[in-house]
């Protein structure tokens, strides 16, 4: 097995930003970012990114094409992106995962998205294998090895420290990483790197369990029999209907369109939007077919755990745990979940 | 964000058109019908009962259904309801625009086809309906019976007048409209479609229902279908949802896993059945 | 808190039993140790979810203003200094009504701080959060029935992170504020919970109108984040939720407690959300009023 020494990590990180863009997990405040990776950043491994790398591909704004309007006569200009080709460093499982179910509706069903497709095509995914869970994860309940690294080119994971006293431990440089190369892409940036790589023969370390869990053996079929349940009025009493669960989440990927104007002149742009605002379903003249915060997280929570894996075949949530942890009332999926098992259903 | 324009040829799905309104006919005190085409001519050649997003680029885009078409445009007749219609209104004959689509399942043509059609209609909902009337009705011999029930709240408020009342009835269709309320130049029925529409009694046996118009009539003309043992498999009906992507992709639209803008809009009642419906 | 605990479940109990409320606000265990989220309890039997704790720290007034009461129905919760205080603001802009709630009013100690958790904290020792070091209210201003010894306010951090900013240069102010508007999501999680933001309708969803754009950018995100500001002028109870709950950790606080360290310097020292007969300095007009254009 191939493995890079924890002090040439930086340098092998410096050496792939020459090549190409590179987006590495750094700390901004207590939140993690990936953020362009310029030598001398300082690594963020401990806790996973504050914002999922979804952002990275299907940013919070896109912008679509710009228009003038003169008079009555208007013109229409396609903007298009032309990023270079790029790399992101230290990918967890679960967002990995989440790349794959955003995959599925933006390169599917006669539409692909050309700016996503550009996007996805251009860049080197270098995942990080977990080794240790944070509080709220809980992505071995959604089916992820979070050691599996699929998808990526390259994965990077931590190595048994051996023969180490106590107080090395603390004092020493920590952990070397282990890296497998699972693509020809990947290949070749390993081949390219391999000064700073050198065999070894210690092992990764292994995952410790996941924090959460729930099941979700038959909870599709459930939900099918609770779409008037009680259940609904009850949990959403407490959601704030803020727009945080559906931004931080890797997989929620509903977007708005719209336009700014300046002067005779504008552009129209793709934002994300949330299922929990209220001009989300409203239509022209005043009808919304989703009037309430009760029928709003219903429709967040059924399009999770029945909608998108009836139409997709998975769930859509990978576990990551960000809507718990970024939650102000701590309402997330896994209690959800939990609760939907309890529900009792009425069979007429 | 490193951003380079492109000359425009609807790459992203996302990026209309240009197009321009040819012709703009006032069918009612608040509806107005566009005639759409573009430099090279018809932006797309739609099937009945699909839909585009049209745009008046400062303002907004929205989905409208289409109404109709000819060789060099496509129509769409839109009632005033909220910012972008009110806008459209305004504009006049020669206004650019924004197009993309065609959007949407459409009628299920082989379906209908061989059947005796009755098509219920309220208000702007005939709009949608219409595209359809139009196809069958140049396709007339392979259609048997062909029957309108369309009602509006006043006479002023018909849409379509000419159609209803000299086009359509001359090329085989039968038309028969109420008014909720008449005026002194009105001699023909007054009450709402779904009484009117138990009174005309149709007879269900080997007949196919295309119903499109306000929630509250679709609610209360299907309880007279039932009365009168319509199968819901028999009845299709168009739904609207407010849409932004029309591909898919922006969620908003959903009825349980499928999207009004790609699935449906149009949907047997059936259908619409065994879904967790929210309308 | 244990005890404090054992007194809301026995004085809910009976308040529902006797059908005395419809419903009770409290806060209840969560999926982790530490999270402390809030409940919302309509049977006697359902008391055993209710806890209290170190993690108790979210504001539950602003629950009120979508609680569905009929006449002569009555809501229960607990309330800590600042939700006694969201409450007062709640009334004092006539969204709730007195005689409507029954409030168990809790003294408090300063609730602990549980954001950015890594699985090496030991959540036996946590800080305290940085809004309860500013509270000049621990104890609640309005209450039914008080569960605990007052206790001394100790507003130890209340201006610091004002001052800090108040001595930057102009240029190093606009830096400063430029990056923190940055970072905001438009999650609008601070509006959400904040009880002086009580509009039923709010300017933001007002898209005919079009007083606000959603493109996610530095213009639109000050024009948000500042409107939201002037509008709980002098309304603002000093609560903190706006800072606690914003994923980004916009530094929100600091601009609500300038403009209350302007106010109170301008026209006295005020509090809002603490005596229900206090006149808002920002309501009312003196011809002796400070007017630097004079």
């Amino acid at each position: 097995m191939k493995a890079i020494k924890n002090l040439l990590v930086p340098q092998f990180i410096d050496a792939l930003a020459k090549d190409m863009h590179l987006l590495a997990p750094v700390k901004k405040g207590n939140n993690v970012y990936f953020k362009t990776w310029q030598s001398g950043m300082e690594l963020e491994w401990r806790r996973n990114s504050f914002l999922p790398p979804k952002d990275l591909f299907f940013p919070q704004m896109d912008l679509l094409y710009k228009y003038s309007i003169l008079g009555q006569n208007g013109e229409i200009q396609e903007l298009t992106q032309s990023e270079g080709p790029r790399a992101i460093v230290g990918i967890r499982n679960c967002d990995l995962k989440s790349i794959t179910l955003l995959d599925k509706v933006f390169l599917s069903e006669g539409f692909e998205d050309p700016a996503y497709r550009h996007r996805r095509d251009n860049t080197v995914l270098i995942a990080y294998n977990c080794s240790k869970p944070q509080p709220a994860c809980f992505c071995t309940s959604l089916g992820i090895n979070p050691q599996g690294g699929e998808g990526a080119d390259l994965v990077l994971f931590e190595l048994e420290q051996e023969d180490l006293g106590k107080e090395e431990k603390f004092s020493g440089p920590g952990p070397d990483y282990g890296i497998e190369a699972r693509t020809p892409k990947g290949e070749e940036i390993l081949k390219k790197q391999r000064d700073y790589v050198h065999d070894t023969h210690k092992k990764a370390v292994p995952f410790q369990q996941c924090p959460l869990s729930f099941g979700t053996d038959g909870i599709l079929e459930k939900l099918q029999e609770m779409f008037e349940h009680s259940l609904w009025d009850d949990l959403s009493k407490r959601c704030l209907r803020c727009g945080i669960c559906t931004y931080v989440c890797p997989t929620c990927h509903c977007f708005d369109i719209q336009g700014k104007n300046a002067g005779e002149e504008g552009f129209k742009y793709r934002c994300w939007d949330s299922c929990m605002f209220s001009d989300y379903t409203l239509m022209a003249g005043g009808h919304d077919p989703r009037p309430t915060r009760m029928e709003r997280f219903r429709n967040r929570f059924l399009h999770k755990l029945w909608f998108y894996k009836e139409r997709y075949g998975e769930f859509l949530c990978t576990g990551c745990g960000r809507c718990l942890s970024k939650c102000p009332v701590h309402l997330d999926i896994s209690y959800v979940a939990g609760k939907i098992k309890e529900a009792v259903v009425d069979v007429r | 964000m490193s951003v380079k324009t492109k000359e425009p040829k609807a790459a992203n799905p996302l990026v209309p058109q240009k197009a321009r309104i040819i012709k703009i006919v006032a069918e009612t005190p608040d509806v107005k019908t566009f005639h759409v085409t573009t430099d090279k001519g018809k932006p797309f050649t739609p099937r009945p009962g699909q839909l585009a997003m049209l745009s008046l680029l400062h303002i907004g885009e929205a989905m409208f259904s289409i109404a109709s078409q000819g060789e060099q445009h496509l129509e769409f007749s839109i009632k005033k309801t909220g910012l972008l219609t009110d806008s459209l209104h305004e504009v006049g004959e020669g206004q650019t625009v924004g197009i993309r689509g065609p959007y949407g399942n459409g009628f299920p043509l082989e379906m209908v086809k061989g059947k005796d059609l009755l098509f219920i209609a309220g208000g702007i909902g005939l709009a949608p309906v219409r595209s359809l009337i139009n196809y069958c009705l140049k396709n007339r011999k392979n259609y048997g019976s062909l029957q309108l029930i369309y009602g509006s709240r006043t006479p002023a408020d018909l849409c379509f007048k000419e159609d209803l009342f000299q086009v359509w009835p001359d090329q085989g269709l039968e038309v028969n409209v109420t008014v909720d309320k008449g005026d002194d130049n009105w001699d023909g029925p007054v009450g709402f479609v779904p009484a009117y529409l138990e009174e005309l009694n149709p007879e269900p046996e080997g007949k196919i229902v295309i119903l499109c118009g306000p929630p509250l009539m679709i609610k209360f003309v299907i309880q007279s279908l039932d009365k009168m043992r319509f199968k819901h498999e028999n009845i299709i009906t168009t739904l609207e949802k407010r849409m932004k992507c029309g591909i898919g992709k922006c969620g908003r639209c959903n009825i349980g896993s499928l999207y009004v803008c790609l699935d449906g809009p149009v949907f047997t009642l059936a259908q619409l059945d065994r879904m967790p419906v929210e309308l | 808190m244990k005890k404090i605990e054992e007194m809301i479940k026995k004085q809910v109990y009976d308040l529902l039993e006797k059908e005395e409320i419809k419903c009770f606000i409290g806060f209840e265990k969560g999926q982790l140790p530490f999270y402390s989220p809030p409940a919302f309890i309509t049977e006697a039997g359902q008391i055993e979810r209710l806890i209290w704790d170190d993690f108790c720290g979210a504001n539950l007034s602003k629950y009120l203003l979508n609680a569905v009461v009929k006449p002569g129905e009555k809501i229960g919760l607990a309330a800590k200094g600042c939700d006694s205080r969201g409450i007062l603001r709640l009334i004092q802009d006539n969204q709730v009504k007195r005689e409507n709630l029954i409030i168990l009013g809790v003294p408090c100690r300063g609730m602990k701080d549980v954001s950015n958790l890594t699985v090496e904290d030991n959540f036996n020792q946590l800080p305290t959060m940085e809004k309860c070091l500013a509270c000049t209210n621990p104890n609640p201003v309005i209450y039914d029935f008080l569960l605990d010894e007052k206790v001394e306010a100790n507003p130890q951090k209340r201006f610091l992170k004002v001052e800090e900013v108040e001595k930057l240069t102009l240029d190093d102010k606009y830096a400063f504020w430029s990056g923190e508007f940055e970072k905001c999501i438009r999650c609008y999680a601070c509006r959400n919970i904040c009880p002086a933001c009580n509009c039923r309708s709010c300017y933001l969803e007002q898209h005919r109108v079009g007083w606000h754009g959603k493109a996610v950018e530095l213009a639109e995100n000050a024009n948000y984040i500042l409107t939201r500001a002037i509008h709980v002028a002098g309304r603002c109870i000093e609560c903190g939720e706006c800072e606690r709950v914003c994923p980004a950790e916009l530094s929100l606080s600091t601009i609500n407690k300038k403009i209350i360290k302007d106010i109170n310097s301008l026209f006295g020292e005020y509090n809002a959300g603490v005596n229900l007969e206090d006149k808002q300095p920002l309501c009312y007009y003196h011809s002796d009023d400070p007017d630097e254009f004079r």
